[in-house]
């Protein structure tokens, strides 16, 4: 049948309806090869076999994809005047029960994703219209992935059949294309695209209508236009996915370009990796011609027009148009210099309009909505929308359709979900390999070709790939590097020499062999290629270099300086992803390993060389280390803390610590160190600079040392006499202490000097609560955090009151909220934030609600009420969330509503500050947040010889952290004195074992028992138990041992 | 004619020719490997760059490629321009450090070491700059195409086809000739031309009848032969020296008689 008229067309569409909507339960599955990927194939087979098995009066058709990847296999279940129902994570174990219930009119409820009853695919006046009913599954626009999408281009992909021309007719398909022929002029066309502003989707964003004219302009005896379908970009298949799943969208879209330009042969150039694509696409085009939309008098018209399939051999040079054509014409895939551009000479010289997948696929649209919908659409000057391939580290994995000009942070965030386990992200990719990383910082970027240049990136095809904390930025580059280079197709020698040089760099940097020259060198190397190469690939391949040594030359530079890969990716930079991510860097592996030897003594020894508070740290450490545990991706992390907690009370308990604690010490070198502060870093550098030799003083303000382990952490949480075991092992060491000695008062700088100390650490911390700055916090019953715990640690009596309010949501105000409930007091915690945002450790917030602690969240203190000068209840504002902001949360704003609750004690604790006077008089130099400026890789202040770490330079941070800057101070120091680094001889050789079992072992993880108490009222006895034997060793087992590292396997 | 300014300096033109040949009738220096007056232009060696500082599309280009238009200015001493040659200088010494041509000329523009001079020089050996001059005057001007590139990137290489000996070569020469790098190596030995660089690719040498040197390969005679029809069938036997001496003798008694 050839169609010819417009009611030719409504025939076809009677035929497409009954197939989309056929009388009898339809059951389609989702094949597009992100599908068959997930098994959709096999999905597809199975219910067509249980159909026949049962058989059940129900159609087992095919169709694309819904965009949701991540949800893969999806099967849509349509019955007769309901909505199309989308089951997802479907296996073939599933299909008996979906066809069961289908044939019983019922649906796999547990497996239900989300309803479809209306789509609005423009091209109907009343959109794609299913049933109604199934009130309470969410419809699919209610699913947060889709709420923001626009979905245009993709309005059809995953409803219709990909392979049935009339389904695609009955949803308005082919009906522009008879509009544009019969009803329009080429040149009327033309002025339409014009008007409506597209610009190119293949990401330089060129003016389509522009293009076209000059091609049409352009006098010759045959023009050509050809489909640039030779998506290469990593993480990129926008492209791929159109053609699977609308190949006649793309079809009718090339057809009214040809005729707008004058062109009377078209070709799709498309790459052999999507043999799929090219399976659709020659289906829809001999349907295409069966129904005379191809060949000879289309549409009754003098127009004749055909579009063939050229099969790339997949080279990504090829994607550049002037390659393409090289390509097409049988030449080696090389560029050739512009211009004569392909719209005045291009394929076989003649003008050629080349148009990537998805700027064909917009024309039918524009066509039949006009041009003045198209650009309404977007921005002023991107009109329409774009289709994004949304890929990485973020929770909905998928393709999404969104109006030009929308955020970055609207689409990872809101339609993305944010953050894979809610780990932080970090950056995202545009443009693939030829884009650039743009950090989260500036997530707030609209979408859009000029926006996204000046951050450094581009638009490009449409490639997003989201990068976390556990990416390595130069890793990332060194990769999309080696993409690049390995493509180029060697024509010029900025991109065949200039790239692989930077490559080189690239890789000597993660391999540890980078220097800062390097860095400079990239990036002269950058921007010569940027200039000097010839064509897009090779102008292009420096961006992702440009662009992190832009927003992320930190991390160059750890890699440079420090040997450090922050993300625990470039793997000849640490032993194991948990050393590297502990801030003191503890062999882990090791002393597990040991453990599982049964070597106790040897595990804590290998534990102090790294960490002179071992026990300490296996109480209160908040463990980074298992966040990063790779045992974390099978069925969570190792007890890497209840591990290293078993090993030292052992060793404690054992009490035969005469011999254990004799780490090595090196002769005196008659050097004086001072260390203001014996909290975490004080001790850590005293512990580390003694053993190096040093003689070393501690000045300490308090009565005793621990700082906020002695003042600030309670009792049942970290029992006091733990703590002075290990400040023992110190002072036995020889370090002095002076206590009661505070800096500026009792001592000064000058003071020190005087007395030939070589240099002087800062490691004062911040004892300071910041004020609330709401009124009535003078009020008789308010409490600031910080010295409400160092009273209690000091032993003061304390009457809080029956009813207490905390305010924060870190881990003093559980510490505050779990201390006052053992005074005998009913506590709320009032954060601002929800529950997930709490910087708390998780296992703490958990402890204090099994201690009867209430939350209320999204509020936020206005007022402290009082009467009689004492306080009586506070006055909240009740919050809501507002944007994301760059961390991924979604920032707190205040709503209208204002409640009071009833209290008579309220604890502040929303923050610590370090007692800025006794700084500013050391005469060092202060940021605006009142911490100590140091040099990020030397530790030295404004002042010479004066040092600084720990929670003084990060603002209020963890006790592993601070023990990490002392550490490293240690090291430095001892360096600069000694002129050698001596640092690594303090260890002493353990060998253990470096045996691996191929298949994870031991099982669950195992968790240590908590003391089971009903009554909490002056109980200040440890909550935490230690892990049993039993437990402890199969817990070892657990590890994956990822310090023991492959054999360096031979090239092939 | 029309005028075009170089480096401030005003020179006229030819419509339609190439910025690089007005540089070069004007004994304006810039260096080029890729460029030559019998071939196409290609673009690749990207060292003629200049910066078009006035016209419809400033900003740094390549002279090669760049057609002159009335009111046309370029600078080729602009300090980007400059920065941009020499590191391209530095990056052919490293890939061609076996071909004194290019040290040459890198020190001429100035340039006398390569940052980048540590790499591997794989199968293209070490004197080819890739500028495909060979290719384009073996496919272009003689028409026998024996030679073209293979792989890609820093693999890429110029070639006979499958890397072995050529059955389309006829020896001419011409890719030697051209070659800015001194890159092709050809051995005469005997009645044998051996094309080193295309796989030892060996041909016949014809000896002159009259001074019994080997002149000329059976298959460059043929392939004159093939093209220029006309050509009188004695000369197919005789060295260029021996056809002028034998034109001459045939001339001079003539003019001599009268």
């Amino acid at each position: 049948m050839k169609i010819r008229i417009f009611s030719d067309l409504e025939k076809a569409k009677g035929k497409g309806m009954k197939s989309l909507f056929p009388e009898r339960t339809k059951i389609a599955v989702g094949l597009g090869s992100c599908g068959i990927a997930a098994g959709a194939e096999r999905v597809y087979q199975a219910l067509k076999g249980e159909v026949e098995k049962q058989g059940a009066d129900i159609s087992v058709a095919k169709t694309g994809c819904l965009g949701f990847c991540g949800e893969e296999p999806l099967v849509n279940v349509t019955r007769p005047g309901a909505p199309l129902v989308v089951l997802h994570g479907i296996t073939e174990d599933d299909a008996r029960e979906i066809i069961e219930r289908a044939a019983g009119g019922n649906i796999l409820e547990d497996k239900v994703f989300c309803k479809v009853e209306r789509v609005d695919n423009f091209l109907e006046p009343k959109g794609i219209r299913f049933g109604t009913g199934y009130a309470n599954f969410p419809h699919y626009d209610e699913i947060p992935f889709y709420t923001k999408q626009h979905k245009v281009v993709l309005r059809e992909s995953g409803l219709i059949d990909p392979e049935n021309i009339d389904e695609y007719i009955a949803v308005g398909g082919y009906s522009a294309l008879m509009k544009a022929l019969v009803d329009s002029s080429p040149e009327r066309v033309l002025t339409i695209v014009k008007t409506a502003g597209l610009r190119g989707r293949g990401g330089g964003g060129f003016p389509t209508g522009v293009k076209w004219e000059i091609a049409r302009n352009t006098p010759a005896d045959k023009k050509y236009i050809i489909c640039n379908a030779d998506e290469g970009d990593p993480g990129a298949y926008m492209n791929r996915n159109e053609m699977e799943s609308d190949p006649h969208m793309l079809i009718e879209g090339m057809i009214i370009g040809a005729y707008a330009i004058g062109a009377c042969e078209g070709i799709i150039y498309v790459r052999t990796e999507y043999p799929l694509a090219i399976k659709r696409l020659e289906n829809a085009l001999e349907q295409a011609r069966a129904y005379g939309f191809l060949g000879d008098n289309i549409c009754n018209t003098q127009f004749n027009f055909d579009i063939y399939i050229v099969c790339g051999a997949g080279a990504f040079v090829c994607g550049e148009e002037t390659a393409l054509i090289a390509s097409i014409e049988g030449f080696p895939g090389r560029p050739r210099p512009r211009p004569p551009f392909p719209a005045v000479s291009g394929l076989y010289g003649k003008p050629t309009v080349i148009n990537n997948v998805e700027t064909w696929c917009n024309l039918p649209v524009i066509i039949s909505k006009g041009p003045e919908w198209f650009a309404d659409i977007g921005t002023e000057e991107c009109k329409g929308t774009k289709v994004f391939s949304l890929v990485g580290k973020v929770k909905n994995v998928g393709l999404v359709e969104v109006p030009m000009g929308i955020s970055l942070k609207e689409i990872i965030y809101e339609i993305g979900g944010g953050g894979l386990k809610g780990k932080e992200i970090k950056a995202v990719q545009t443009g693939g390999p030829s884009g650039g990383c743009i950090p989260a910082t500036l997530f707030d970027s609209r979408v859009d070709y000029d926006t996204l240049k000046q951050v450094g990136s581009i638009m490009g095809s449409g490639g997003m790939v989201v990068m976390d904390e556990d990416t390595c930025m130069v890793d990332i580059t060194k990769y999309f590097l080696s993409f690049t280079q390995e493509e180029s197709c060697g024509k010029c020698i900025p991109c065949r020499r200039g790239l692989e040089h930077m490559l080189g760099i690239l890789e000597d940097i993660s391999a540890g062999r980078g220097e800062m020259r390097h860095l400079e060198e990239l990036e002269e190397l950058a921007k010569v290629i940027n200039v000097a190469a010839l064509c897009g690939l090779g102008q292009t391949a420096p961006n992702p270099v440009l662009t992190t040594l832009r927003y992320f030359k930190d991390e160059y530079e750890e890699h440079i300086i420090q040997k450090r890969c922050r993300a625990g990716v470039c793997d000849a930079l640490f032993l194991a992803p948990c050393e590297n991510r502990c801030p003191l860097n503890m062999n882990v592996p090791g002393f597990v390993q040991l453990l599982k030897e049964e070597r106790f003594a040897d595990a804590y020894h290998l534990i102090l060389e790294d960490n002179p508070l071992p026990a300490v740290c296996g109480r209160v450490c908040h463990h980074p280390c298992e966040g990063k545990c790779r045992r974390g991706e099978v069925d969570g992390p190792v007890g890497i803390r209840d591990i290293r907690r078993f090993i030292t009370d052992c060793v404690y308990q054992a009490d035969d610590t005469r011999e254990l604690r004799s780490p090595v010490v090196f002769p005196e070198t008659g050097k004086k160190l001072a260390i203001i502060g014996a909290g975490p870093a004080g001790l850590t550098a005293a512990y580390y600079l003694r053993r190096l030799g040093h003689e070393v003083t501690v000045f300490e303000a308090y009565p005793k040392a621990g700082g906020m382990l002695q003042y600030g952490i309670p009792e049942f949480r970290l029992p006091k006499d733990i703590l002075q075991k290990e400040i023992n092992v110190i002072k036995d060491l020889g370090v002095h202490f002076e206590f009661n000695k505070r800096v500026g008062d009792d001592i000064t700088l000058e003071d020190m000097r005087a007395d030939g100390f070589a240099a002087v650490f800062v490691a004062t911390g911040t004892h300071q609560d910041i004020p609330l700055g709401v009124p009535g916090e003078d009020l008789d019953g308010v409490y600031a955090g910080m010295k409400f715990l160092r009273d209690v640690n000091m032993g003061k009596a304390f009457q809080v009151g029956k009813e207490v309010v905390v305010i924060g949501g870190g881990n003093v105000a559980i510490d505050c909220a779990r201390v006052a409930t053992r005074l005998g007091a009913m506590v709320t915690i009032l954060y601002r934030r929800e529950r997930k945002d709490m910087p708390a450790l998780e296992e703490e917030i958990h402890e204090a609600e099994l201690e009867g602690v209430s939350f209320i969240f999204l509020g936020a203190p206005r007022a402290i009420v009082g009467a009689k000068g004492k306080v009586a209840g506070i006055e909240v504002t009740r919050m809501k969330l507002g944007e994301f902001d760059s961390s991924g949360r979604r920032r707190p704003v205040p709503t209208e509503e204002i409640y009071t609750i009833q209290c008579n004690a309220v604890i502040t604790a929303i923050g610590g500050k370090a007692d800025t006077s006794v700084l500013e008089q050391m005469g060092v130099t202060l940021s605006r947040n009142g911490t100590v400026q140091v040099d990020k890789y030397t530790l030295q202040t404004s002042v010479p010889l004066c040092y600084a770490g720990g929670d003084v330079v990060t603002g209020p941070w963890t006790v592993s952290d601070a023990m990490g800057y002392g550490k490293n101070f240690a090291k430095i120091i001892d360096a600069q004195l000694m002129g050698v680094d001596r640092f690594d001889g303090l260890k002493r050789d353990v060998t253990y074992s470096m045996d691996v079992s191929i298949e994870p072992q031991g099982g669950k993880r195992n968790v240590a028992q908590c003391s089971s108490l009903t009554d909490y009222t002056g109980n200040f006895k440890e909550v935490v138990q230690s892990l049993s034997r039993e437990q402890a060793l199969r817990e070892a087992t657990r590890c994956l041992r990822c310090d023991v590292k492959p054999e360096e396997e031979e090239e092939i | 004619m029309i005028t075009v300014t170089i480096n401030n300096k005003k020179y006229e033109a030819n419509e339609g020719e190439y910025a690089l040949q007005v540089l070069k009738r004007e004994g304006i220096e810039i260096p080029y490997l890729c460029y030559h007056e019998a071939l196409s232009p290609y673009g690749a060696c990207r060292l003629c760059m200049v910066e078009v500082t006035g016209g419809a599309r400033p900003g740094i280009t390549t002279s090669c490629t760049l057609v002159v238009t009335d009111g046309l200015e370029i600078q080729t001493e602009a300090p980007e321009v400059v920065r941009i040659r020499k590191v391209l200088l530095e990056m052919y010494l490293a890939e061609a450090p076996g071909s004194e041509a290019i040290q040459e000329l890198a020190r001429k523009f100035g340039v006398e070491r390569s940052r980048f001079a540590d790499f591997d020089i794989e199968a293209k050996g070490d004197r080819c700059v890739l500028c495909g001059r060979c290719v384009r005057v073996c496919n272009e001007v003689l028409g026998v195409g024996a030679i073209n590139y293979a792989s890609r990137g820093t693999k890429s290489n110029i070639n006979t086809p499958w890397y072995g000996v050529s059955s389309a070569c006829i020896g001419c020469t011409a890719c030697a000739y051209v070659c800015p790098a001194g890159a092709i190596d050809i051995i005469d030995s005997g009645d044998e031309r051996i094309m080193e660089t295309w796989n030892r690719t060996t041909l016949k040498l014809k000896e002159c009848v009259e001074t019994k040197e080997f002149f000329a390969t059976e298959k460059v005679i043929d392939h004159v032969y093939s093209k220029a029809l006309d050509l009188p069938e004695d000369l197919k036997e005789v060295s260029a020296g021996s056809r002028m001496r034998r034109r001459a003798s045939e001339f001079l008694p003539k003019y001599l008689r009268k």
